[in-house]
């Protein structure tokens, strides 16, 4: 707040916040402040305790010792309804509307007693506060849409909202931006300034360094339950956070690493797909890092899923080893040596109720097989070997992976790739929504393999990782692609050139 | 078999218990129910049912259903009542060709699944009618019997003391219970009922295993249709109403998940007992048929109910 010292009475206060679940500390005495009108950025890795630390905010969990002081006063055993009443709210990473219902009813959902007695009545005021609302917040929706015809950052303008007409003074956001493009960002950004001006707090959590930079007033920062620094936003650097984060030096956030272009691996030419993306091509090297930028939305993802056979192309070819490629499903690609790690890991990269060790071995399955039978202590041992190299916090090859991080479960899903030996690996944003120690796991194990000469395919909406993992970045412009660009010899700048071409 | 396993173990400790409740509750009720002679009715009884209830569980598990099983049933029997007439007939001819036209109209069960998209509760509500109409159509509606003496033995006779059906239900259970838990296809079933899309994309040929899957339930339906027929000497068209249900119920009793993705034959084989226990102990205990069904459906919820309450515990 330009270096004004304000004396303003807190929304919400923490003194010496403990707790503790079955015996092991979660959190350790934590005193933070949060005052009205300020964006408060609480960032950490998976596990430091930042969503212990909400859900005390909110009343879900209550600490074993200290206060919650909200508008000077103690908070004693509260409900979260009564919480919510008093003008906390929250917004979830997990969207928790009702796909089925409109606009207007999602907002009133859980209040409708509030917009009067008949139906009648109820439908008409909903409709004319959720048209208030929309002109207060410059936001041009339909009050009748159903939800489910939203985009997900659409549907989280619907959240915030549905938080605002609760008259919040306090808003939590958990991963707020993880789903949006980046021109959905900016919408967001604004919405958030608007509460800004209005003094209402928001408290929100993120992994994205542009985003805390960009949006936040003060950074937070948690590390294994012990509140580690709560500066100004202008008084830190972007190392300095990281470094606070992972608690120990890093000598570089992204590994170094030197190329020399190999051999041609993969040839692409003139690849097609209705309206997804058109003429794409390229050569890839053994060895080589090759980045996808562009927006969200633009194709990128579209075109990894055609070369790993998640998608059958309409045009143009696929070469590969000499041999012209049609993929008629993942399971082609896998056996001609194409890995794919998706963009959507719940969705498409792990078996949830499986263990870590039934997850790696499950693409390469046929070679755990002595005489039709599965061959347990060998699946072991391999799953032992790669939960060491990957460095895979888990209980053992036996945990189900649901109960793993993000970033662990990622990391699975890595190996489960890796152990059916692929030459070619696409991955597509492969660390989006993960801590930064597990981030930079991962990138060290890029760097690994492309050493190894394995050719590999990035596809990130992360600038940042985007430009130093990346030996040349192929730009993807609404489904066509419109540059190829060296690392050294292009910026960020000529990169969102290109992808907004 | 390790019994700390099944009392603890992943998913049957639940009906394990309950099972062994109910049979306690029983004998303190009546002297009759156990004896040597009781229980092998019991296992006669069941084996049937358990048989369908195999074959179900890899549906199940893979995240579908087939409620075609009981018309399949019915069709396989009168196809092997057909070819097992004592005169004409040959009794391997008769089996052969009922396991084929069961493993025919479970093939076509998958097929319909994969190729449409329709959900297979539809798909198989749809083959379920199909298929009582085929049966009727080939018995004229009328039932096939004077079947001949070796048929007839499958039903009723016993190998080295142990009666044939009986034998089936053991020998199904072992081998379905080996294929779900020791090979590459019971993996790839579990994985695609625990997530599909996941499945398909980490290279698992997926179309394929599901139509195995209903193939694999159209040929177990085939089985307790050739030992029904065997058993009453006849092959009926109106055999096996309703036994896709009294086969489902088991599964889930047994712990499996209605969405797929975890469940074990053990589990199924405890569902079927503890089904096949409580509808004998009403039978002692001489309560009306009537009433049977109510008390019946009633622990089959509690039964449920009591598992996930067990669940929650034991995590």
């Amino acid at each position: 707040m330009e270096g004004r010292v304000v004396k303003v009475e807190p929304v919400l206060e923490l003194k010496h916040v403990s707790k503790a679940y079955s015996g092991t500390p979660v959190l350790h005495s934590i005193d933070l402040a949060l005052f009205p009108g300020e964006i408060h950025a609480l960032v950490g890795e998976n596990g430091a305790g930042k969503s212990t630390l909400m859900k005390i905010i909110l009343g879900i969990t209550s600490p074993d010792r200290g206060e919650v002081i909200f508008f000077g006063q103690k908070r004693l055993h509260e409900n979260v309804k009564q919480i919510m009443d008093a003008g906390i709210s929250m917004i979830h990473q997990e969207l928790m509307m009702i796909p089925e219902l409109s606009v207007e009813e999602n907002i009133f959902l859980g209040r409708e007693h509030e917009l009067g007695f008949w139906p009648w009545e109820r439908k008409k005021n909903a409709r004319l506060k959720t048209l208030d609302l929309l002109k207060e917040n410059d936001i041009l929706l339909n009050p009748s849409t159903l939800l489910k015809d939203l985009s997900i950052a659409e549907q989280q303008l619907v959240e915030i909202l549905r938080a605002i007409s609760q008259r919040a003074h306090l808003i939590l956001m958990d991963e707020p931006t993880s789903s949006l493009s980046e021109k959905e960002i900016a919408l967001f950004r604004r919405l958030l300034y608007k509460l800004k001006n209005e003094g209402v707090s928001v408290l929100f959590t993120s992994h994205k360094m542009e985003e805390i930079f960009g949006l936040s007033d003060r950074i937070s920062v948690l590390r294994d339950g012990h509140l580690i620094s709560s500066k100004a936003t202008q008084d830190c650097t972007e190392w300095e956070v990281v470094q606070e984060m992972v608690g120990r030096e890093m000598n570089q956030f992204f590994p170094a690493r030197a190329y020399q272009p190999g051999k041609v691996s993969l040839q692409v030419r003139g690849l097609g797909h209705s309206k997804l993306f058109q003429h794409i091509e390229f050569d890839l090297h053994e060895g080589e890092i090759l980045g996808f930028g562009g927006l969200v939305g633009a194709g990128r993802t579209e075109i990894g899923k055609a070369l790993a056979g998640l998608l059958s192309p309409q045009q143009g070819e696929i070469i590969w080893k000499n041999q012209l490629m049609k993929f008629k499903s993942p399971q082609d690609a896998i056996k001609q040596g194409i890995g794919y790690v998706s963009e959507d890991r719940k969705e498409m990269g792990f078996i949830p109720e499986f263990s870590v060790q039934q997850n790696l071995t499950l693409s390469s399955l046929i070679e755990f097989q002595r005489l039709g039978l599965l061959n347990r202590k060998m699946e072991e041992s391999v799953a032992l070997g790669h939960i060491e190299r990957l460095k895979i916090k888990t209980n053992g090859p036996e945990q189900k992976v649901m109960n793993l991080s993000g970033g662990n479960q990622q990391k699975v899903v890595f190996g489960r790739v890796l152990q059916h030996l692929p030459d070619v690996l696409i991955l597509d944003e492969p660390t989006r929504g993960i801590d930064v120690q597990a981030k930079f796991e991962i990138y060290t194990l890029m760097v690994e393999l492309s050493r190894q000469g394995k050719s590999i395919i990035l596809i990130s909406s992360d600038l940042p990782e985007l430009m130093h993992m990346s030996d040349r970045i192929l730009v993807v412009s609404k489904g066509k692609q419109t540059a190829i660009l060296n690392k050294d010899e292009t910026n960020p700048a000529e990169i969102m050139s290109f992808a907004m071409k | 078999m390790n019994w700390k396993k099944i009392f603890m173990g992943s998913q049957s400790g639940g009906i394990f218990i309950a099972l062994i409740a109910v049979c306690v509750l029983i004998t303190s009720l009546t002297p009759r129910f156990l004896t040597e002679t009781n229980l092998l009715v019991i296992l006669n009884q069941v084996s049937v049912n358990a048989i369908l209830a195999f074959g179900v569980t890899f549906v199940i598990i893979s995240g579908g259903i087939d409620l075609s099983l009981g018309s399949m049933l019915a069709v396989a029997g009168v196809v092997a009542a057909l070819f097992a007439k004592s005169i004409n007939g040959n009794v391997y001819l008769a089996l052969i060709m009922a396991l084929g036209v069961g493993a025919l109209m479970g093939a076509l069960n998958g097929l319909t699944v994969i190729l449409s998209k329709v959900p297979p509760f539809i798909v198989t509500l749809g083959t379920m009618t199909i298929a009582r109409g085929v049966a009727l159509i080939i018995s004229s509606g009328r039932p096939v019997s004077d079947l001949l003496d070796s048929f007839n033995y499958l039903g009723n006779g016993d190998v080295l003391g142990i009666p044939i059906p009986i034998g089936f239900l053991i020998l199904s259970y072992l081998i379905c219970h080996f294929v779900l838990t020791q090979t590459v296809f019971g993996r790839y079933v579990t994985a695609i009922g625990g997530n599909e899309t996941a499945a398909w994309v980490a290279g698992i040929p997926v179309a394929k295993v599901k139509w195995i899957v209903y193939t694999l339930s159209g040929i177990f339906a085939a089985l307790g249709g050739i030992l029904l027929s065997a058993r009453i000497n006849t092959g009926q068209p109106n055999a096996g109403l309703g036994f896709e249900l009294d086969a489902i119920a088991a599964v889930i009793i047994g712990g499996t998940s209605t969405r797929g993705g975890k469940g074990s034959m053990t589990g199924t084989l405890l569902g079927v007992l503890f089904i096949g226990v409580i509808n004998n102990g009403l039978d002692l205990l001489n309560v009306s048929a009537y009433w049977q069904q109510v008390v019946m459906g009633g622990i089959i919820i509690l039964a449920v109910i009591l598992d996930s309450v067990y669940q929650k515990i034991k995590r």
